[in-house]
């Protein structure tokens, strides 16, 4: 064999493999890239969803109203995220979220899909969405008696415990069962780690199901999602009920590489805190919601003045006046908001 | 003629192993830095105008200039969405009212006053798309063997969120 032979092999034996190489890595990255976007865009649509929540209320997701605008602002910054602005009538961003958790100090509330049937295909197209409150976790436990009871645990201080055997129910503070069942040694030692496994358990079950069944994009049987939620014990705990969070999953359209199949997905998720935000304006430094900083012009619709600037006051808002019956003029509102 | 034909093959592909290929890898790494560049410029200049709830035309040619600089011939779609609000036959039908990169730029730049910066309200949304207008140097060579068909866009930058940390809910 010649040398030019054994060169022109060599040559085309690297030619190949970097050719290879290249497509595989090229395939990875953009695979990396979307995932990078897609959990942009979850994260900045939890966090635009937890700007919507009044954090004066108690219980801020109580309400469905809130629920509703908490989930419109998520699904519409999704939607602008993903460009594909249909309105918020597009119900394939639903499929591609298998649940938004919405979580308060009065319980976890769970907007998952419920178009899917156990075959992944879309049984309800029309009601893609349902939302259910997550307030209370049960389970079983032996006690020294060797019976078994079925105990149920809230986010406050109650619980309700039912005699297997018997069918006795009692509801209370932790202090009263205590006195009544010293047959759950738990309850004296090791209450709060007990009930935060039992939350949490509860939890990633719900989660891994939904994930697992209820999402259009995982496409394959091979693929499966386990997500393990961290047990924060002490005051984390305890912040993390006093301050309202939303944590949602965007799945993404698989792609293949040549050898594997590369998943693309986000998950994120926001908390609100005190703080709100401030912006400076060259020398000055405003509260976003402080409206005596920022100028306003008075306005005249149909009779009525409109203080144009104080979207908050009684007659300053567009929906305020809408309400009244007036059609504010689109353009004035734009150039002096 | 044979011998000839194959030393021609024979350099052929060693011009393609040993410039083509490296500068297509080379070019395919400098396109995926160059979009993570702009990613990072248009997330600054996005979360800039929703924390302030304005573009100036500061902040715009600053983005925009930074953008130039990483890729030449870049488009930058901007999207003001307004909430609006209509009197309904019952109550207030809220919905949202788009202004495109012109509006926004005939607001910023109306020659009868100086230049002024565009104003959003709190629960509008502001998107800005980037996207590479003709295609770039990678896109070229691949296309030199590969995928001629393939679209021009391979630089492709969106992001958006809301204007504000505080909205008018509906009730």
């Amino acid at each position: 064999m010649k040398l030019t032979h054994f060169a022109s092999i060599i040559i085309v034996l690297f030619c190949v493999v970097f050719w290879i190489s290249s497509i595989t890595s090229q395939n990875t990255v953009a695979s990396s890239t979307s995932n990078r976007d897609y959990t942009q865009i979850i994260t900045n649509a939890c966090h635009d969803a937890i700007k919507v929540i009044d954090k004066e209320k108690t219980y801020v997701f109580k309400d469905e109203s809130t629920r509703k605008n908490a989930l419109d602002i998520f699904y519409k910054t999704i939607l602008k995220g993903l460009d594909i602005d249909n309105g918020l009538n597009d119900k394939t961003i639903s499929e591609k979220t298998p649940f938004v958790l919405l979580i308060d100090c009065d319980g976890y509330y769970l907007n998952y899909n419920t178009a899917f049937d156990t075959y992944m295909t879309i049984s309800e197209p029309d009601s893609l969405c349902a939302c259910t409150g997550l307030n209370t976790w049960a389970d079983t436990y032996t006690g020294i008696d060797g019976k078994k009871y079925l105990v149920r645990f809230f986010l406050n201080d109650y619980i309700e415990i039912i005699t297997d055997s018997t069918g006795e129910k009692f509801k209370g503070t932790l202090d009263e069962a205590k006195e009544e069942f010293v047959v759950l040694s738990f309850l004296t030692n090791d209450y709060e780690n007990t009930k935060r496994y039992c939350i949490i358990n509860t939890m990633e079950d719900t989660i891994n199901y939904l994930l697992n069944t209820q999402n259009i994009n995982t496409g394959s049987w091979r693929m499966g999602y386990s997500v393990s939620l961290s047990n924060i014990p002490g005051e984390d705990w305890t912040r993390m009920l006093k301050n309202p969070t939303i944590i949602g999953f965007l799945q993404g359209p698989n792609t293949n590489n040549l050898t594997d199949n590369l998943n693309v997905y986000g998950y994120a998720a926001s908390e609100k805190l005190k703080g709100r935000l401030y912006y400076s304006d060259d020398d000055n430094l405003y509260y976003r919601l402080k409206k005596d900083a920022v100028p306003t012009t008075i306005v005249t619709y149909n009779g009525i003045d409109v203080e144009v600037k104080e979207l908050n006051s009684n007659v300053g808002s567009m929906k305020n006046l809408a309400e009244k019956g007036n059609d504010p003029d689109i353009t004035t509102y734009r150039d002096q908001p | 003629m044979s011998d000839i034909l194959g030393k021609m093959t024979a350099v052929f592909i060693a011009i393609l192993a040993l410039i083509y290929i490296p500068i297509l890898s080379l070019s395919l790494k400098m396109e995926n830095t160059t979009r993570s560049m702009i990613e990072t410029y248009v997330t600054q200049f996005v979360d800039n105008a929703r924390a302030t709830g304005k573009i100036t035309p500061e902040e715009y040619e600053s983005c925009y200039s930074k953008i130039a600089l990483c890729q030449d011939f870049c488009t930058l779609e901007m999207t003001h969405s307004s909430r609006m609000y209509a009197a309904g036959e019952e109550e207030a039908v809220g919905y949202y009212s788009d202004f495109n990169t012109r509006d926004i730029l005939d607001v910023m730049y109306n020659s009868d006053t100086d230049e002024i910066p565009y104003e959003m309200r709190n629960g509008d949304y502001f998107t800005v798309t980037v996207k590479n207008a003709k295609p770039t140097l990678a896109t070229r060579l691949y296309r030199l063997f590969l995928k001629r068909g393939s679209s021009d866009t391979s630089i492709y930058v969106t992001y958006s969120g809301i204007v504000g940390n505080y909205i008018e809910v509906d009730e």
